[in-house]
């Protein structure tokens, strides 16, 4: 036992012998720092929310992408926790802080828990770039679609498909997710602007269940016998409900719109059972937030001002409450475009 | 003499600590900075915490699978607590009360029912989880700034958490091992029957090994609370499982009556090291993820190896 006590010493020491190899090898590392010469490079960190699931390694397409554009300018790296937690983040983001990168891209796990990190990267000099999850500190946020843009899009396709008129059904997620709520409203105020003789019948809860949405769809078609369509949102859910109307022999009768991913959705675009799907373009978004990275690092991004963002044209910065935002284009998935996207 | 040593499980881990940070300096110029190893004791130290309280209860022969749990249990109440106008010294303290309790009711549970330690923290490991997630609604709260300095700050050049957790230790080490609590936990470990017998209050004993683990926990949930400056219920996801790694590597036998202290913390630094370092150099984290795993396993087997050299020889 008295050997154990002279361990635990043992173990103090060896922390001190640590920071003694520190001391000799600061003077080594910034020797080798100076003579690497990587000062022209522009250094972008981009960290997902997790690594490893599909639709952020659709979004790491874009980033390397970009990337392999912009060639010798940038070094980006792609870095993220393996389980979507914010302390995971800080605790990766503590240790890239150290190596100065330029600018920190971040998608979030909490908008809040994340910010003391983001303004001790910000005091190192460091520019963040949130995207895809704000965060309550940063330069520029690169946001999905824009959501009156989005919900005005599905309920156009939907319009466009019925003939401007009759009677549709909403499927959401949950009344309260953020997303939800705005885009409804989108399409309530497109509906009493453009389209008066749509009629919004019922408006239900599936959470992010294809089964749900699949006995939902089939309830709705059968309380009321004249509905003419189904906007589905959530993307889990517009595949149960396009099954529903398959299952009730319904394909063209009742038109189903919404939004969900294209490799979910291929199979319903190409048999004709859906016309188009809306949704943004996943790796646009990773290739914009690089491109947005190396501009705010090199030239500097202005409200207001436009600026250019490789293949994907010009972006013009909106002012907003923290700084600015940008959002990215709309897609539609059709039968024809489809297969040129794998998320 | 070389022989001997390599029969010191103590002594591999340091040649094993010594490899790792001269590879990781190779990987990375930032790595041997005083800046970014300041900054890494601050991770090295709230890692070793959980690791310590994990040891205790590995002592025992049991095993505290509720430790991130309670974590996130103490970080959600220290915010609610400083919501609802509590003053903040008096918030950590209730918040590591909630820790200590927890640990006592694993404790009991575990001894007055007794059900094996890995079911019953199992259990808990769901109930704080839960109680958390209940009472915060699962969003984040802000705690006051007069907080910070327990998770931000520095006494002298050194970080918070490494003076608490090195105090910590000390106390530790302290009792285990020139008072009879260590004895006590050793023989309950080695023989919960034998101990019986020879008169030790096994109960006693056991729930003071749980207390501790649970007010680790809630501890590491205080500091690493007041480091990013919010409190979440869902902070220490897998903590438990950094923690068993931590004592077992550091060589404690999973069947109890064996464990080392230092071990488990230089064991903490190892771990902890190769994971900043892998992140400076920009290794991607599944690849991160193999390589940990990798490593435990071979240092794992080789305590073994020795471990069963030593009890042929003698």
């Amino acid at each position: 036992m008295k050997k154990g006590l002279k361990k635990v010493i043992g173990a103090g020491l060896a922390l001190s012998m640590v920071f003694s190899m520190a001391a000799c090898g600061q003077k080594s590392g910034d020797s080798s720092d100076s003579a690497s010469g990587s000062e022209d490079k522009t250094k972008i960190v981009v960290m997902p929310k997790v690594v490893g699931i599909d639709y952020y390694n659709a979004v790491k397409q874009g980033v390397d992408e970009a990337a392999k554009e912009l060639g010798d300018k940038v070094e980006v790296t792609w870095q993220g926790p393996t389980e979507a937690t914010v302390d995971k983040q800080i605790e990766m983001l503590e240790t890239i802080i150290p190596t100065q990168p330029d600018v920190i891209c971040i998608a979030a796990n909490d908008p809040d828990a994340i910010k003391p990190t983001l303004e001790k990267a910000e005091k190192a000099g460091i520019k963040v770039v949130s995207w895809d999850a704000d965060a309550n500190t940063r330069d520029i946020f690169v946001n999905l679609v824009d959501y009156t843009t989005f919900g005005n899009a599905i309920i156009d396709s939907m319009a466009d498909q019925i003939g401007e008129e009759g009677d549709i059904a909403i499927i959401t997620t949950t009344f309260t997710a953020v997303n939800q709520v705005l885009w409804i409203d989108a399409i309530k105020a497109r509906i009493e602007e453009k389209y008066p003789n749509i009629n919004i019948v019922d408006t239900r809860e599936a959470g992010e269940d294809t089964q749900k949405a699949n006995t939902l769809a089939s309830d709705l078609m059968k309380s009321y016998s004249d509905l003419k369509g189904i906007i589905a949102l959530g993307a889990p859910n517009l595949p149960g409900a396009v099954d529903a109307v398959v299952a009730a022999g319904k394909t063209g009768d009742v038109v189903v719109c919404g939004n969900s991913t294209p490799n979910t959705m291929k199979s319903y675009l190409k048999d004709g059972s859906i016309r188009d799907v809306q949704l943004w373009s996943a790796p646009d978004h990773g290739y914009l937030t690089v491109y947005t990275a190396y501009t705010l690092a090199t030239s500097g991004i202005e409200a207001g001002k436009a600026f250019e963002a490789g293949k994907l044209g010009e972006f013009t910065p909106e002012k907003d409450d923290l700084s600015m935002n940008i959002s990215l284009p709309l897609v539609e998935f059709t039968k024809d475009n489809v297969d040129d996207f794998d998320f | 003499m070389i022989k001997k040593l390599t029969k010191n499980n103590f002594f591999i881990l340091l040649v094993v600590l010594a490899i790792v940070m001269g590879v990781m300096s190779n990987l990375s110029d930032y790595f041997l900075t005083p800046l970014y190893l300041l900054n890494a004791t601050r991770f090295i130290s709230e890692t070793s915490l959980i690791g310590l309280g994990m040891t205790l209860v590995i002592l025992t022969g049991g095993i505290d699978l509720s430790v991130g749990s309670m974590m996130a249990l103490s970080s959600v109440c220290l915010g609610l607590f400083c919501q609802i106008g509590i003053p903040s010294i008096l918030a950590v303290v209730f918040s590591l009360l909630i820790g200590a309790l927890g640990g006592m009711l694993n404790g009991y549970v575990v001894c007055k029912l007794k059900l094996p330690a890995l079911i019953v923290t199992l259990a808990t490991m769901e109930l704080f989880r839960g109680i958390a997630l209940g009472i915060s609604g699962g969003s984040a709260i802000a705690i006051p700034e007069n907080l910070y300095f327990l998770g931000q700050g520095d006494i002298g050049p050194l970080p918070v958490q490494l003076v608490v957790t090195t105090l910590v230790y000390i106390i530790v080490a302290v009792f285990i091992y020139k008072t009879n609590f260590g004895v006590y936990l050793k023989s309950i470990g080695y023989n919960e029957e034998v101990a019986v017998f020879s008169g030790i209050r096994v109960t006693w004993n056991k729930v003071k090994a749980y207390v501790l683990s649970g007010f680790f926990a809630a501890l590491l949930g205080v500091l690493f609370t007041c480091r990013v400056s919010s409190a979440k219920a869902d902070y220490g996801n897998n903590y438990e499982m950094d923690a068993i790694t931590i004592a077992v590597f550091g060589g404690a036998s999973l069947a109890g009556g064996k464990v080392s202290f230092a071990g488990a913390y230089i064991a903490a630094i190892i771990i902890v090291m190769i994971r900043l370092g892998l992140t400076t150099a920009a290794i991607q984290t599944e690849v991160q993820s193999v390589i940990i795993g990798l490593i435990l396993i071979l240092a794992v087997a080789f305590n073994n190896f020795v471990a069963s050299r030593k009890t042929v020889e003698m």
